[in-house]
């Protein structure tokens, strides 16, 4: 095997544990992609690795540890450092690239819990970190201009009123685009001073890139979207209606002013026709010739596609393809197949695949990882328009209502429930009447995406994997004086017998209960929905009435047994989301 | 263009072969033989109690029944019919004379054992005097009860079951139209990706065997009912080309055959941008899929839509929501009134043809859910509306299995309101049509239609001809460009070219 030539003991020992490194047996998870000229930089986030490919080659020559978990790697200006992202350390790490086996970790710096995403500006001056739980942006100095060697330094930490997943720095590099990590929610931060000068709504979900057109007007926001007002039989499903993948064109212009209509001048451009559903688009790129190459990770494909036109062919890659950069001198793509552990290379010119790049052997599949699988899986839903992923995204949920059979009719469309943490709060469905999370799982499939019935093994696969998914923690953390308004919350909880229904340690309980609001059908029992995570949810109640918490008690009223005073609203509500 | 004329009456077609059987008319053969006929008491029980389940049925679920007495009457009154020629119409009626002592006798019944008693009587007097050539009396009693009721009809649940796979454009089948050709049934067309496609069989194909049964005397609703079955099933053609000697035996899998419902041509002046002329040939399950397909290939030139709702009419009010949020850019769409209560809806911002000037044009048959998008995009000012007022027939249209039976009661089961409120129904008794044949029901909608309800921005036109208007649409297209004009100027004005 040729690697990259170095000297001295302290390499070639490097290289030896490299070596190992690559032939060891185990899941590596590829996330996130850089270089492409001659060399591939490949984050991978369940090994914490970085795979270094050589292109010509065709073929890992290094990988280095670098962290517990990577979620996102870019690389800077200069060629030599790269940023990434430490989902379990909640680390933006500062990485020194000189050769496959010469990989350092030259600085560290503490960002918000849950760091996803990272944007550098062209200069390389600063970077923007989005911290998914933390419900952040970090936005850090680089001090490229102090030295020849970058630094980390914190410079704001903006909060944002949603979990934060893609950005994009907007023409200029003074203002940052950053989305909604589930809803369709869009902000716009302006770096200096780390204001957030608006935030709006557009209409879809599940954000999962947004990419600049080449003219740098539009902005191309790569989501699913939904007819609000579908339900879930098997014409709307098969007529894209319920979920499609799409591509929404937003005006930059309209996106930089706070006071104009985001959507002036925009238009969606759904994927996937009758019989043939895309889903789930994970990554988009814009190529040279102005189109777009988009990760569906629902079916194991890339899509190029025109803004305007829709899909125009789709290339099959590895499984689950997550991420996707292009590189304009040699007219490739390269695709992370984060299910296989391999890289795709498309020739974007024929649009074929030239090769598949293995990172290493996978280890043998657990239940679990099986079951995750099935949960990314497009193929599950009639004609591969959405998997579970797509309305419970990263077994979140993606905020909006979704008329289903869950409640036995339709036109009484509920709020779709986070299943972070639910695997263990059984009874399931908002009325509660599924006593099996087996049962509630195949009822999901086969009246909510109209697949095929699923085996036992597949079911005992998901409810493994479901086990895996733990709730949220809280979106921030706790100063001196919060800690206090949180004890007198705690207090409050318990004297107003909250734990009653919301029964400690899973704050949920197997009953139903009337809370004084009906649906659309007149239900009015319904299963408490867990509170653990509760501060991470943008909508409440079986019908998503309440947009805050606040609103829960205020508004919407759901029964305490006395009034509350502000304080002592205040207080409730910091103890729930401390929960 | 061409392609997209014989796609529209490709799906013309199919809905003919559907309606057609689905309301079990007699085809072109002979009228079938009355039924037997015997004087014993018992006879009548089978037929009664399925007059008496159609008039529970419609009691449970109509928006606005009639009482069982009334729906009695009507059945009675039927019964009572002098006998005459059955293929006249409109139909003989008894004299005035008899209607009042029917109905006197009715008024003293209260029981449902009594009514039932006395429709056994009239059956028995209808049979032995032999009232019906060629008519069933029941059937007879059923329709009349289904005309008081407006627009209903009693159908099969199969035919019913294909009306919603029509309604979910998931028809399932071979993909051909079929008319009848001296005694055999003919290939009127051929849908393109559809299994009859995809085994070779063409246009001009007559059919001279299904599954090694001829075809030859077999009704055409029996010919369809051999030819329709569940997915993934085969059925064995033999075919033959008119004039050809040669008998060419196909395989085919019935699949879901999707149907295209929205079709758009581009409407050229000379010197103006051109227009998009859409039309949606049905408000179904696929609408707003085939609408948003057709945005991203119209080129980019295009400056104005004139949608096209003439001669369109729609029952489930589910596939008016999706077709009037295709549309909007948010706004109230309207709501449906049934027995569960009032429902309103209110549009998404993701919407087709944004910020782009819209004609809707409508006639006297655009009708039901159709004429109900039309007014949520008026009410919204997402439009001009142009051409006739609309039928008035703003009802939700479902149907409800008849209790011992295979049949369903297809009646009004909501009401469809406006945004404002207003509901999109006529006030006289709406219309009743005698669905004898296609041709008799054109013709009765043009003269007998209650044309209320839609308020015209700008009548164009008031044609009372059947069919679409190239002069109307014409029409139509000159009042969008000069819309577009004004929107230019108005732009121009507010943004001053440097």
């Amino acid at each position: 095997m040729a690697v990259a030539i170095s000297s001295g003991a302290q390499a070639v020992a490097e290289e030896r544990t490299a070596a190992a490194l690559r032939e060891s047996v185990h899941h590596r998870y590829p996330v996130a992609l850089a270089g492409g000229g001659e060399t591939l930089l490949v984050a991978n986030r369940r090994s914490g690795s970085l795979s270094i490919i050589d292109v010509t080659m065709s073929m890992v020559v290094g990988e280095a540890q670098i962290a517990v978990e990577l979620s996102d790697f870019a690389m800077l200006p200069d060629g030599r450092h790269a940023l990434a992202t430490d989902n379990a350390r909640h680390e933006l790490l500062l990485i020194e690239y000189n050769a496959p086996g010469d990989v350092q970790v030259v600085g560290r710096l503490s960002v918000g819990t849950h760091p996803v995403r990272i944007a550098v500006a062209a200069d390389g001056r600063r970077c923007c970190v989005a911290s998914l739980w933390a419900r952040r942006v970090a936005i850090v100095d680089l001090e490229a201009e102090k030295s020849s060697d970058p630094r980390l330094k914190m410079m704001q930490e903006t909060p944002l009123p949603f979990a934060p997943r893609e950005q994009l720095l907007l023409p200029g590099d003074d203002k940052l685009l950053v989305a909604d990590a589930f809803g369709g929610q869009l902000a716009v931060v302006e770096l200096e001073t780390g204001t957030v000068e608006s935030v709006r709504k557009i209409p879809g979900q599940n954000i999962r890139d947004l990419a600049l057109s080449s003219d740098g007007n539009q902005v191309h926001v790569a989501q699913s979207i939904s007819d609000p007002l579908g339900r879930t039989d098997l014409a709307d499903i098969t007529w894209g209606i319920v979920a499609a993948s799409s591509i929404q064109t937003l005006a930059v212009d309209a996106i930089l002013n706070p006071a104009a209509d985001v959507l002036a001048g925009s238009r969606v451009t759904r994927l996937g026709d009758f019989g043939n559903g895309l889903a789930d688009p994970e990554s988009a790129v814009v190529l040279q010739d102005g189109r777009l190459l988009i990760a569906a990770g629902g079916i194991d494909s890339v899509v190029f596609a025109e803004a305007h036109s829709g899909a125009d062919e789709i290339v099959r890659v590895g499984d689950r393809p997550t991420a996707v950069l292009a590189h304009a001198e040699n007219s490739r793509a390269y695709v992370a197949n984060t299910f296989s552990d391999s890289i795709s290379v498309i020739d974007t010119t024929t649009r074929e695949v030239v090769a598949e790049i293995s990172l290493g052997r996978q280890a043998e599949l657990s239940a679990a990882d099986r079951g995750e699988r099935l949960f990314y899986d497009g193929r599950l839903s009639a004609d591969s328009w959405f998997s579970c992923h797509s309305c419970h995204t990263d077994g979140h949920t993606n905020g909006q209502l979704a008329d289903t059979l869950g409640d036995g009719t339709y036109g009484d469309p509920k709020l779709v429930l986070s299943l972070l943490g639910a695997a263990e709060t059984g009874p399931w469905a908002w009325n509660g009447s599924m006593v099996r999370l087996e049962d509630q799982l195949q009822k999901s499939v086969q009246t909510s995406m109209h697949g095929q019935e699923l085996s036992k093994f597949q079911l005992r696969d998901l409810v493994a994997f479901l086990k895996t998914l733990a709730p949220p923690g809280p979106p921030m953390s706790q100063t001196a004086a919060d800690e206090a308004g949180t004890e007198r919350g705690r207090a409050l909880f318990a004297e107003l017998r909250c734990h009653r229904c919301h029964v400690p340690p899973t704050f949920t309980s197997d009953g139903t209960f009337d809370v004084g609001l009906a649906d659309a059908m007149g239900n009015r029992r319904f299963n408490p929905p867990s509170l653990r995570g509760v501060g991470q949810r943008n909508r409440f109640f079986h019908d998503g009435r309440a947009a805050t918490l606040e609103k829960a008690f205020s508004s919407v009223r759901h029964r305490t047994p006395r009034s509350l005073s502000e304080q002592e609203l205040a207080d409730l509500v910091r103890y729930l989301r401390s929960l | 263009m061409a392609r997209l004329q014989s796609a529209v009456s490709v799906a013309f077609l199919f809905l003919v072969c559907f309606c057609r059987s689905a309301i079990g008319l007699a085809n072109e053969g002979a009228p079938p033989e009355p039924p037997e006929l015997s004087q014993k008491g018992d006879e009548a029980d089978a037929p009664v109690d399925r007059i008496l389940a159609v008039i529970e049925v419609a009691l449970k679920h109509h928006i606005d029944p009639p009482t069982r007495q009334q729906m009695v009457v009507e059945a009675a009154t039927a019964l009572t019919r002098p006998a005459g020629d059955p293929e006249s119409y409109p139909p003989s009626e008894p004299s005035v004379a008899v209607r009042q002592s029917l109905a006197r006798e009715v008024s003293d019944l209260t029981t449902r054992a009594e009514l039932r008693a006395f429709l056994v009587r009239c059956w028995n007097r209808a049979v032995s005097e032999r009232r019906f050539p060629g008519v069933s009396p029941e059937d007879a009693a059923v329709s009349a009860i289904c005309r008081c009721l407006g627009a209903s009809r009693v159908t099969a649940a199969k035919d019913y079951a294909v009306n919603r796979q029509f309604a979910a454009n998931q028809y399932v089948g071979i993909g051909i139209a079929l008319s009848r050709r001296g005694g055999a049934p003919l290939i009127t067309s051929v849908i393109e990706g559809g299994p009859a496609a995809g085994a070779g069989a063409l246009v001009g194909d007559m059919i001279e065997e299904i599954d090694g049964t001829r075809t030859a005397g077999l009704e055409m609703s029996e010919v369809i009912d051999r030819l329709r079955d569940a997915a993934g099933t085969e059925v064995h053609l033999a075919l033959r080309q008119e004039f050809e000697e040669e008998q060419r035996r196909v395989t085919m899998t019935r699949s879901v055959v999707p149907q295209e419902t929205v079709t758009y041509e581009r409407l050229r002046a000379d010197g103006a941008a051109p227009l998009a002329h859409i039309r949606i040939g049905d408000v179904n399950a696929s609408a707003p899929h085939e609408l948003r397909r057709i945005e991203q290939t119209m080129p980019e030139e295009i400056a104005g839509v004139v949608l096209d709702l003439r001669q369109v009419g729609g029952s489930d009010p589910h596939y008016g929501v999706l077709l009037a949020n295709a549309f909007l850019d948010g706004g109230a769409i309207g709501s449906v009134e049934d027995q569960s209560g009032r429902r309103e809806f209110t549009a998404s911002r993701d919407c087709v043809f944004r910020e782009m000037p819209m004609v809707v044009l409508v006639d006297g048959n655009t009708s039901g859910t159709a004429e109900w998008v039309a007014a949520a995009l008026q009410e919204n000012g997402r439009c001009v509306v142009v051409g006739e007022r609309t039928a008035g027939a703003g009802y939700v249209m479902d149907g409800r299995p008849v209790p011992g039976t295979d049949e369903v009661l297809f009646l009004r089961t909501g009401i469809l309101f406006r945004s404002s409120g207003q509901p999109l129904t006529g006030r006289e008794q709406p219309v009743t049509i005698e669905m004898r044949d296609l041709a008799r029901m054109q013709d009765m909608l043009v003269r007998k239609r209650t044309r209320h309800v839609l308020a015209d921005e700008t009548v164009v036109e008031q044609s009372h001809r059947y069919g679409e208007s190239q002069d109307v649409l014409n029409r139509a297209a000159a009042l969008l460009r000069e819309r577009i004009k004004q929107r230019v100027a108005q732009s121009g004005a507010n943004h001053p070219q440097p």
